[in-house]
């Protein structure tokens, strides 16, 4: 069980900071989507509009004076009759043979401020029949960036913790060299260096497993939720790898100062 | 001034070792302190290496404390420890190389000078040696060589010939006295007083934690070993 021992000592923090790396890739992924894809879509407020068919005209003239309208988008009987028809396929024997008639033209309108927009459509209840407004989904943004947030302070934390333990095992090894080199003179930098290419080397690798981690969980969840998932950029990942280095170097070079400082000559 | 003691207190709990201890060294100087197992030297000797802190008072090298010297200062000292030092997993010939390399020295002046101190000191057969394989003397003759190697302006030695022999005891001292007369402060802390005595040396004794300097008239050893000393008293005499 020795293999255990050394798994739960010494590679215990390690893989610890693989899982909440990994972790913090996946979440940031996530947040980046929600940022760039559903939260930019619903960055500024829509309202979906049942337009009465005779009004279409007028209401597209309201829709262009309104300074608070963006974007909008007008869809017929027919395209909402298809849409509903891919929506549900099991009714689509029903809905295809139907007129178009039946089907009420809506207009998709994406405003800067709703709240002045709806004020105005109130006043001009002869263009529409009813309106919903769609809000964008700032408590999912809000959990998944507070995740981001926690597990970014897990890892630093993690990545401290095991670095700590790095530089006082590496002290309690080379205690005797540290001084003796100390006592004739060494620039700190001697030891540090060597000692500091070992740790980059290993967070190196531990990046690459948190990414994969990372990636791998970003695979599950595209295909648990069939969203417009992107595959995980380059950035992404890049910039972790970057984070997680220049981290590593400041870190340990700041346990390794201190602990080096404490070492005593001969 | 190389070094000054200002009112050192120190003490290890409730042992006191030293209550206001004042005590200069000069530059320039071949000192050598004395005293019994338990009076002190080894603390004091420590507290000049910046191993051991004051309890309170000041310790000063140079007009600050040891500690606070840059790497580079400390390259201007030779400490040799009562216990060995050298790194275990090296041989003879790298550990002695040690200090020389550490100066970013050529490989063909580290071999020069360290073959010297191999010739010097009789280890050139044990150069390839590893250090932790080495018997107590001839650890004590590396770690002399190692602290020497870079002719330091200040040396350093606690007890350096503990483990030697008479004859090896006087070559070290010889080598001791041959750096004094090129200039370099040696201060010695030994455990048995040198049977040998020269008016350049100064002398101190270590007696309850308290740290005096003999009068000449209180050095009563007339008889002198190492050749150096031999050469110096005949110098005198004549």
């Amino acid at each position: 069980m020795s293999w255990l021992h050394w798994i739960v000592k010494e590679a215990g923090l390690q893989i610890a900071v693989v899982l909440i790396g990994g972790f913090f890739v996946f979440s940031w992924w996530v947040l980046g989507h929600l940022d760039h894809d559903v939260a930019k879509e619903f960055s500024e407020d829509r309202i979906s509009v049942i337009v009465k068919p005779e009004n279409e005209f007028e209401f597209r003239r309201f829709l262009d004076s309104r300074p608070e309208v963006t974007r909008y988008e007008f869809q017929s009987g027919e395209a909402n009759k298809l849409t509903l028809a891919s929506l549900y396929p099991e009714l689509s024997s029903v809905l295809k043979p139907l007129e178009s008639d039946y089907f009420p033209i809506s207009a998709l309108i994406q405003v800067k401020d709703s709240a002045g927009f709806l004020g105005a459509l109130q006043s001009e209840v002869q263009f529409f029949q009813s309106y919903l407004v769609h809000t964008p989904p700032k408590e999912i943004q809000h959990f998944v960036s507070g995740s981001a947030i926690v597990f970014l302070i897990l890892w630093m934390l993690i990545l401290g913790l095991y670095l700590f333990f790095q530089v006082e095992h590496l002290a309690h090894r080379d205690e005797r060299e540290w001084s003796l080199l100390k006592m004739l003179g060494s620039s700190a930098q001697k030891i540090f260096w060597p000692a500091c290419y070992q740790q980059a080397i290993r967070m190196f690798v531990t990046s690459v497993l948190a990414v994969l981690l990372a990636y791998w969980g970003a695979l599950q969840f595209e295909t648990v939720f069939q969203w417009g998932w992107n595959p995980m950029a380059v950035s992404i990942w890049s910039q972790f790898f970057i984070l997680s280095m220049l981290l590593t170097l400041a870190l340990f070079s700041s346990f390794f100062l201190w602990r080096y400082r404490r070492v005593k000559l001969g | 001034m190389l070094f000054q003691f200002k009112n050192v207190h120190k003490s290890f709990g409730a042992q006191k070792i030293f209550r206001s201890l004042n005590f200069d060294l000069e530059r320039g100087t071949f000192s050598i302190l004395t005293g019994a197992s338990g009076s002190g030297k080894t603390t004091l000797f420590k507290m000049l290496c910046a191993i051991e802190a004051p309890t309170s008072g000041e310790v000063i090298f140079l007009g600050k404390r040891l500690v606070q010297h840059s790497p580079a200062h400390l390259k201007n000292i030779g400490f040799v420890f009562q216990n060995p030092r050298g790194m275990l997993d090296k041989n003879v010939f790298d550990n002695i190389a040690l200090p020389l390399r550490i100066d970013g020295c050529g490989e063909n002046l580290v071999r020069t000078r360290v073959f010297e101190w191999l010739d010097k000191l009789a280890l050139r057969h044990r150069a390839q040696s590893l250090y932790s394989e080495l018997s107590g003397g001839e650890i004590q003759k590396v770690e002399f060589a190692r602290a020497l190697i870079r002719k330091p302006r200040l040396i350093l030695a606690d007890e350096p010939t503990a483990h030697l022999d008479p004859i090896q005891s006087d070559l070290l001292l010889d080598i001791l006295w041959e750096h004094y007369k090129d200039g370099a402060t040696v201060f010695i802390s030994t455990h048995h007083a040198p049977a040998f005595h020269h008016p350049s040396i100064i002398r101190y004794h270590m007696e309850d934690h308290r740290l005096r300097q003999l009068e000449p008239e209180e050095i009563s050893m007339p008889q002198f070993s190492g050749s150096l000393f031999k050469s110096a008293m005949k110098e005198k005499s004549t």
